[in-house]
């Protein structure tokens, strides 16, 4: 060895050292904001809120009432708290029962790309684009029995005509109909897409084997797009539990409290109320079924894979 | 050069000066009548006019005003001057430290023109937080036609049983008796208010709020529920109250598709507002009466429901601000608006300039009030008040039991107590 | 797919499966259409004939709600907001996942599970929190109080977007690069975000109509009505006028024509966005 690859290493070494240096500092600038906003703004919120629901306490000055978990038992033994919970199930299996196939079906129909599946493609898809408030809003009007398609259709019939939004035993399918309306597209373009990854090959082999077209859909199409169909099944029961704009210009909760969801009781009973230990509760038994329902997803989703 | 820099120097300094001697006042509310809203406008300019350091800034917030004002309140910019319904909503605000105690910049004929009672809203713990502005009442407003039609006489209503009877009857003429818009859940809250002012009285209710003998599960709170729920067994309302506002069911009242509606005396305007016509119920086929009185009650027939409203102020709201909203409230100028029929001024003088024969009669029948209860949404505070406004709505579609609805109420007000 | 052969292509277009498809375009489209129409019509008109053309394309409800002034304060706050929140987000997650994706550094794969909390539930169980926050950083009742929680809580799905389409980039272009002693934030801001544009416009539309749609941030952060979004406004006309069903139909189509038409130039991005972050997530 030399003296000058010696130093010629050293050289090397002290760039090397100079540069990890340089690349800590360039990693800082490039994270800090975003590591710093989402501890602030997501993490840290999180764990206030834990620390809240063990208070009783209206948000001003600082929680001082410790109450332990008396606001979680409030929470559970709360009258319209089960309604919020029944709602948000049913809204999730609706999304999954009925939502989901429509969706599937569209999709195998609409899939290969010619100007006839590229318009309804878009069709199909324009309610999700459109805010939740305006379509609840729209939607408000043709359930209003003044006006409307519910006018309409019992003027046809001749009957009386029906507020289902101010019936609690209709209010919540009448929901149901709005969010299959507003998110059937979102899940049937996921599909799509899917879809479209299938290799030709395989679908033709079927064919010439003899296959049937039903039997391609029920032995190649839909094993072959299972995580997607896993991912919707995610979105839908996510989704569901965040439910809330939607609803707020249909009936707001109501008609007395027969349409609440998980984040309309938070709204109602938290919110408005400033009850922050109490809302807080509700926020971390939500943050635990939404924990519940990931891990859960992701079990299913690695059985699947294996 | 040199002179022209110390020019510029100059003249930023005097610009410097004229904004720091300018005293900003930021002034909410959520009225919404634009003949009112104009006056307000005229109002503020005339004041800058005559005060030329100071600016008025009149800010209205939307229909979630009572929400909203939380926010505000506790946000940077807080407002300077609040639109307030005083009440339990106040004592709340006032324990947080977010006002400031004004009693030693009024002065005695300040305090005199609001009367007492005008000055007890405002007051808590010995100190003044607020200048009222203007009383509410509300009534049973009713539609002197339809009420001929079913052959009901008013004279019958001053008794729930008649008031009862008045209302089959009206069913029973293929009338809706009453309308209702109960997805604002404070329309069905009247309907609890009264009942419970009236079957507990004054001191009763101040029993309830201080937590003696049961609270809000005494009998007469539990009686208050059964005799709603009796009320709406009858289903008076109008198809689809549920899912109906307030400005629906106004609208309802003032189209003369429903007999009645228990509502403050603003009613009369938004009524006309909400009519598809812009009419609603021509006046000499309009009425009201008082709330019915109830057999067993402890409180007086002549209790009455409604608000005192006025201004508060916020923690660093300036001397100027007080200063501008005591001359506001001058006599002269209350009248202008009690001319246009906005309200009916807390202030005697300034009452007798309204011309709204019903707003008259309102304006003497609180004056005869031998206790004027404040709208229980704000008296009981947020928490309780909502609660009231909650299973008052349940109680009209029958969806919940007089006993679990006192129950609410009490389980709200025991976490505020 | 152009080579799709001809059976296949006509197998699915059987009749039933058409009227099927056209029952449910039907569906999706008739509400939209009532609104469209709704707000040229009186009110008597809309009680008679909801489905019906318009006898006459009156064009007073929507002048009423152009001149009332406090529509365009409405849609320039939330303009105001969707951008900041576009750039945000898209400067901050662009940052972060390069980082992620590119370089080396202690507790690397532990970020990446840092910001997948972000994905698994809404704003909605922060939001008590938030509201303090926002109120002791003196930030409730302003616009950036909604920007910052809004690119806080969009943060995790458009990293999870960037990291995906920077780990396709040829490795040999950034070592090339740092041969040159060209630094990471050079590589970053003059490499990397050059060919990043498709994933750029992906995020940014995306982000832009969450954030042009949202709802309960603001609604518990904003208070007086100069800062409303359009969707508070809504919401508050809805209290004020609702039994005016041509003016607030009118004010619907105001407010969905320009997401429509956002939504027709924008469709390739919106979908590349769902079906990435789907397929990857």
């Amino acid at each position: 060895m030399t003296s000058t690859t010696i130093a010629t290493a050293n050289a090397e070494a002290g760039r090397a050292c100079l540069r990890i240096n340089r690349t800590h500092l360039a990693a800082i600038v490039l994270l800090a904001p975003a590591v710093v906003l989402f501890g602030v703004f997501v993490v840290l919120p999180i764990l206030q809120a834990l620390r809240f629901s063990f208070y009783d306490w209206n948000g001003y000055g600082s929680p001082s009432k410790f109450v332990g978990i008396e606001n979680y038992s409030k929470v559970v033994t709360q009258r319209h708290f089960g309604t919020a919970l029944r709602n948000t199930a049913f809204i999730a299996l609706v999304s999954l029962l009925v939502q989901l196939p429509l969706a599937l079906w569209l999709a195998l129909s609409l899939y290969r790309n010619t100007w006839f599946t590229a318009f309804f493609r878009t069709v199909f898809f324009l309610p999700y684009m459109l805010a939740e408030i305006a379509a609840g809003l729209m939607w408000n009007f043709m359930y209003d029995g003044n006006y409307g398609l519910a006018r309409a259709l019992s003027d046809a019939i001749g009957i009386e005509p029906n507020f289902v939004l101010a019936d609690p035993a209709w209010v919540m399918p009448a929901i149901a109909v709005v969010l299959v309306w507003k998110y059937f597209g979102f899940h049937m373009m996921i599909y799509i897409a899917a879809l479209q990854g299938i290799p030709n090959d395989m679908i033709e082999a079927a064919r010439l084997d003899g296959a049937k077209p039903w039997q391609i859909v029920r032995h190649i199409k839909i094993p072959m797009i299972r995580s997607a169909l896993a991912v919707t099944a995610f979105f839908a029961i996510t989704g569901s539990l965040q439910l809330f704009d939607l609803i707020v210009p249909l009936t707001n909760g109501g008609p007395n409290n027969a349409s609440l969801t998980i984040v309309g009781f938070l709204y109602q009973f938290g919110v408005t109320r400033m009850r922050i230990g109490f809302g807080s509760a509700v926020s971390i038994v939500l943050f635990i079924i939404c924990v519940a329902v990931s891990i859960i997803y992701q079990r299913a989703a690695r059985m699947a894979e294996e | 050069m040199k002179s022209m820099t110390r020019a510029l120097c100059v003249l930023a300094m005097t610009a410097h000066g004229a904004l720091a001697g300018t005293v900003e006042i930021d002034m909410v509310h959520i009225q919404s009548n634009p003949g009112e809203l104009k006056l307000m406008d005229e109002m503020a300019a005339a004041y800058e006019a005559s005060h030329p350091d100071v600016k008025i800034k009149v800010r209205k917030f939307g229909e979630d005003y009572k929400t909203m004002l939380s926010t505000a309140l506790q946000s940077e910019d807080a407002p300077d001057v609040i639109y307030s319904w005083g009440g339990g909503v106040l004592t709340d605000q006032v324990n947080a430290g977010l006002l400031r105690d004004i009693g030693g910049v009024l002065t005695n004929d300040n305090k005199s023109a609001v009367g007492p009672a005008g000055v007890d809203a405002f007051t808590r713990d010995g100190k003044l937080y607020g200048i009222a502005q203007n009383v509410s009442e509300v009534v049973f407003w009713y539609n002197k036609d339809l009420f001929a039609k079913a052959d009901v006489d008013v004279a019958s209503m001053k008794t729930w049983d008649g008031f009862l009877a008045g209302v089959k009857k009206l069913k029973d003429a293929g009338i809706t008796p009453i309308a209702l818009g109960a997805k604002d859940k404070w329309t069905a809250a009247f309907y609890w208010d009264y009942l419970a002012l009236r079957l507990a009285g004054k001191q009763g209710l101040d029993l309830a709020r201080a937590g003696a003998s049961d609270g809000f599960l005494a009998p007469a709170f539990v009686k208050a529920g059964e005799e709603f729920l009796k009320l709406a067994g009858l289903e008076p309302f109008q198809k689809g109250f549920e899912a109906a506002g307030y400005a629906s069911s106004s609208g309802v009242f003032g189209d003369g598709n429903a007999a009645m509606i228990l509502m403050g005396d603003w009613n009369y305007q938004e009524s006309k507002t909400n009519s598809t016509s812009g009419q609603s119920v021509p006046d000499d086929k309009l009425g009201f009466f008082a709330f019915p009185s109830l057999p067993d009650e402890k409180g007086n027939p002549t209790d009455t429901l409604g608000g005192i409203n006025g201004w508060v102020f916020s923690k660093n709201a300036p001397d100027e601000a007080v200063e501008f909203v005591t001359w506001y409230q001058d006599a002269a100028n209350l009248a202008k608006f009690a001319k246009g029929g906005y309200y009916i001024p807390i202030n005697v003088k300034a009452a007798e300039s309204l011309e709204n024969p019903f707003q008259r009669q309102i304006a003497k029948d609180i004056g005869a009030s031998t206790y004027h209860a404040i709208f229980f949404d704000q008296s009981l505070g947020v928490n309780a008040g909502s609660a009231v406004n909650d299973v008052s709505s349940s109680l009209a579609s029958k969806a919940i039991s007089a006993v679990d609805a006192a129950a609410d109420v009490e389980d709200a007000m025991a976490g505020d107590r | 797919m152009s080579n799709t052969p001809m059976e296949e292509r006509r197998s699915f277009s059987s009749p039933g499966e058409i009227a099927g498809i056209l029952v449910v375009a039907v569906f999706v489209l008739l509400p939209i259409y009532v609104t469209l129409v709704g707000g040229f019509k009186t009110i008597g008109e809309l009680r008679t004939s909801p489905f019906g053309l318009p006898q006459s394309w009156t064009l007073s409800n929507f002048a009423a709600i152009i001149g009332g002034g406090q529509f365009p304060v409405m849609l320039g706050n939330s303009l105001f907001v969707s951008i900041a929140t576009v750039a945000l987000t898209v400067l901050l997650s662009s940052m972060a996942a390069f980082a992620m994706v590119h370089m080396k550094f202690f507790g690397r794969s532990h970020l990446a599970t840092f910001f997948t909390i972000g994905l698994l539930f809404p704003v909605a169980t922060a939001i008590l929190p938030v509201f303090l926050t926002l109120r002791d950083i003196q930030l409730l009742n302003s616009l950036w109080g909604v920007i910052l929680p809004q690119v806080a809580f969009g943060l995790a799905f458009a990293i999870l977007l960037f990291r995906s389409f920077f780990a396709e980039l040829p490795r040999e272009l950034i070592e090339a690069a740092l041969m040159d002693r060209c630094g990471y934030l050079g590589i970053y801001w003059f490499i990397v975000m050059p060919l990043s544009l498709p994933i750029i416009a992906t995020v940014g539309v995306f982000t832009f109509i969450t954030s042009w749609n949202s709802y309960l941030l603001p609604l518990v952060t904003l208070s007086s009505e100069s800062q409303y979004t359009w969707p508070l406004g809504m919401q508050q006309f809805q209290g004020a006028y609702s039994t005016d069903w041509p003016k607030l139909l009118a004010l619907l189509t105001l407010t969905l024509a320009p997401a429509i038409g956002f939504f027709l130039l924008a469709q390739r991005y919106i979908i590349a966005g769902l079906t990435g972050g789907a397929v990857k997530g």
